[in-house]
């Protein structure tokens, strides 16, 4: 069953069309990547899902609700959303700024703490945010988007600019939110997030969706033909997989000079670059 | 009216008055004026005269219904905290009645107070009581018209110094010994802390009247301060 599906979506901000009709399904229970470079749309996507913006065109459907209905507090309940415009209270500790969406969204009690445990943060409840670091308050940000386990997640960019134990940390608690069956649509330009989290992944660049498919369907599609041969005296050679090729590759298999041989499957950011012709920055 | 996004609101409401200095400050405002006001009275044996209670009682009103709900909204805007749960008109509605209710119970509770600091509290009859009331509303509406729309906490304040000075302590005008016909003293007579003097004095309904005026015509920019808020959504 698809909880987003998005079909011919359009936006325009006065003449400039920022997406230009992108089509793609995210099924329930799925962790779906978009992404592109900064200004390919991503965020734009993201805005009109929540509501923030209106399309040009096209339709969009999220969790059986239309993008007309997208006003509706039923709507907005069952969103977690995580954007470059979530804060918290500075001035106010990590139990209040919890506890006021906790009171927003009805959740139940006992929620501030269960997730501040699933973030490994709950030493730091009675803490003031100010006093937080970058990571420890992105966390927070996860925190308030989940704790009253909406049936999607929108995250824009959520380990952005973080060191890689923060990173870690979110990643597994999205890993957990998946498992126990949110839907999550994340925003990312880091393909190693993409290739670890994601089940299925789009491209997005000038506003078009350039190919879609789970990350390592979308490696194989794209994967060199090639053989990369080590020779035990440390020299390298690659051979193409080619007809005129095949004995040389079969004598390669049972040479006793050969140390290693492997093909590559290119990475995300390599796929990216071949359909896109752009490095993803 | 959705009761839970209420009580949430008044929750968060609560902590920021005592961790953010601003909101404190003004709190501390009208009781500290009280004691500055009645010392000198009451080491000579007499009463503050009426112009001070006024004044005192207008400071209470702008300083706390005007300016605490326009701080804080100044804030929320300008560094959009709310602005993920906060996406359509009843929400606005829920926030505003949550952090009103709450605004209303401290700006009696801080009024009561300055006026036993300032051995004044006997002048509250029922008439002046009720009067209070419609100017506390007033005097929030005013805060909640600024608030609302006020992108930056900056300039936000220059407002609220504007209400503070001007229809909060209007009666200090008395102290520049103007004539009754003056413009400015014809102007401050339909202030609403001038009727709230009217009333103590016994000035019959019309006190009432103009302060109704007053609270129609706020209330009014407060729906269309609503409406403003709404479409940045």
């Amino acid at each position: 069953m698809s909880m987003i599906q998005v079909n011919e979506l359009e936006k325009s901000f006065g003449s400039e069309r920022a997406l230009r009709g992108i089509t793609f399904n995210v099924e329930a229970g799925q962790i779906f990547g978009l992404l592109g470079p900064s200004g390919s749309g991503k965020t734009t996507t993201i805005k009109i899902m929540t509501g923030e913006f209106k399309p040009s065109g096209g339709e969009v459907n999220v969790n059986s609700y239309n993008y007309k209905q997208f006003a509706k507090n039923d709507y907005v309940s069952s969103l977690g959303i995580l954007s470059d415009k979530s804060s918290l209270y500075e001035r106010l500790t990590v139990k209040d700024n919890l506890e006021l969406f906790r009171k927003l969204y009805n959740a139940p009690k006992g929620s501030v703490e269960k997730v501040l445990k699933d973030v490994g943060l709950e030493s730091e409840i009675d803490k003031t945010v100010s006093k937080l670091s970058k990571g420890m308050k992105q966390r927070i940000l996860l925190c308030k988007a989940v704790i009253h386990r909406p049936a999607i997640l929108f995250l824009d960019e959520p380990t952005s600019a973080l060191d890689p134990t923060t990173t870690e940390k979110i990643h597994d608690m999205l890993e957990e939110l998946r498992d126990e069956g949110t839907t999550i649509l994340l925003t990312t330009h880091n393909m190693d997030e993409a290739t670890r989290l994601c089940d299925k992944v789009a491209f997005l660049y000038q506003g078009i969706i350039q190919d879609s498919g789970a990350p390592s369907d979308l490696r194989h599609k794209y994967k060199r033909e090639e053989v990369h041969i080590t020779y035990n005296d440390g020299t390298m050679k690659t051979v193409e997989k080619k007809e005129e090729n095949r004995q040389l590759l079969n004598n390669v298999l049972f040479s006793e000079e050969v140390a290693d041989v492997r093909t590559d499957f290119p990475t995300l950011g390599e796929v990216f670059k071949k359909v896109t012709g752009k490095e993803l920055v | 009216m959705n009761l839970f996004k209420i009580r949430a609101t008044i929750y968060r409401d609560i902590r920021e008055y005592f961790t953010n200095y601003a909101v404190l400050t003004v709190l501390l405002m009208p009781p500290i004026m009280a004691l500055m006001y009645s010392t000198p009275a009451r080491n000579v044996r007499e009463d503050l005269p009426d112009v001070m209670i006024f004044i005192l009682l207008g400071t209470a009103l702008a300083s706390i219904a005007t300016n605490v709900p326009l701080m804080l909204y100044a804030e929320e805007n300008e560094h959009d905290l709310l602005k993920l749960v906060t996406h359509n008109v009843s929400d606005l509605m829920n926030g505003i009645a949550g952090r009103s209710i709450l605004v209303l119970f401290i700006t009696a509770a801080v009024t009561v107070i300055s006026l036993l600091i300032a051995g004044q509290a006997d002048v509250l009859s029922w008439p002046l009581v009720s009067g209070l009331s419609i100017a506390a509303l007033i005097f929030l509406n005013l805060g909640l018209i600024a608030g609302l729309l006020a992108k930056l906490q900056s300039t936000s304040t220059v407002y609220g110094v504007a209400v503070l000075f001007l229809l909060g302590m209007t009666p200090i005008i008395e102290t520049f010994f103007l004539n009754d016909s003056h413009l400015l003293m014809k102007l401050a007579e339909f202030t609403p802390v001038y009727q709230l003097m009217a009333i103590h004095n016994n000035a019959g309904v019309m006190p009432y009247v103009i302060m109704l005026v007053w609270l129609g015509l706020t209330t009014f920019s407060v729906y269309l301060a609503v409406l403003k808020r709404a479409k940045t959504l």
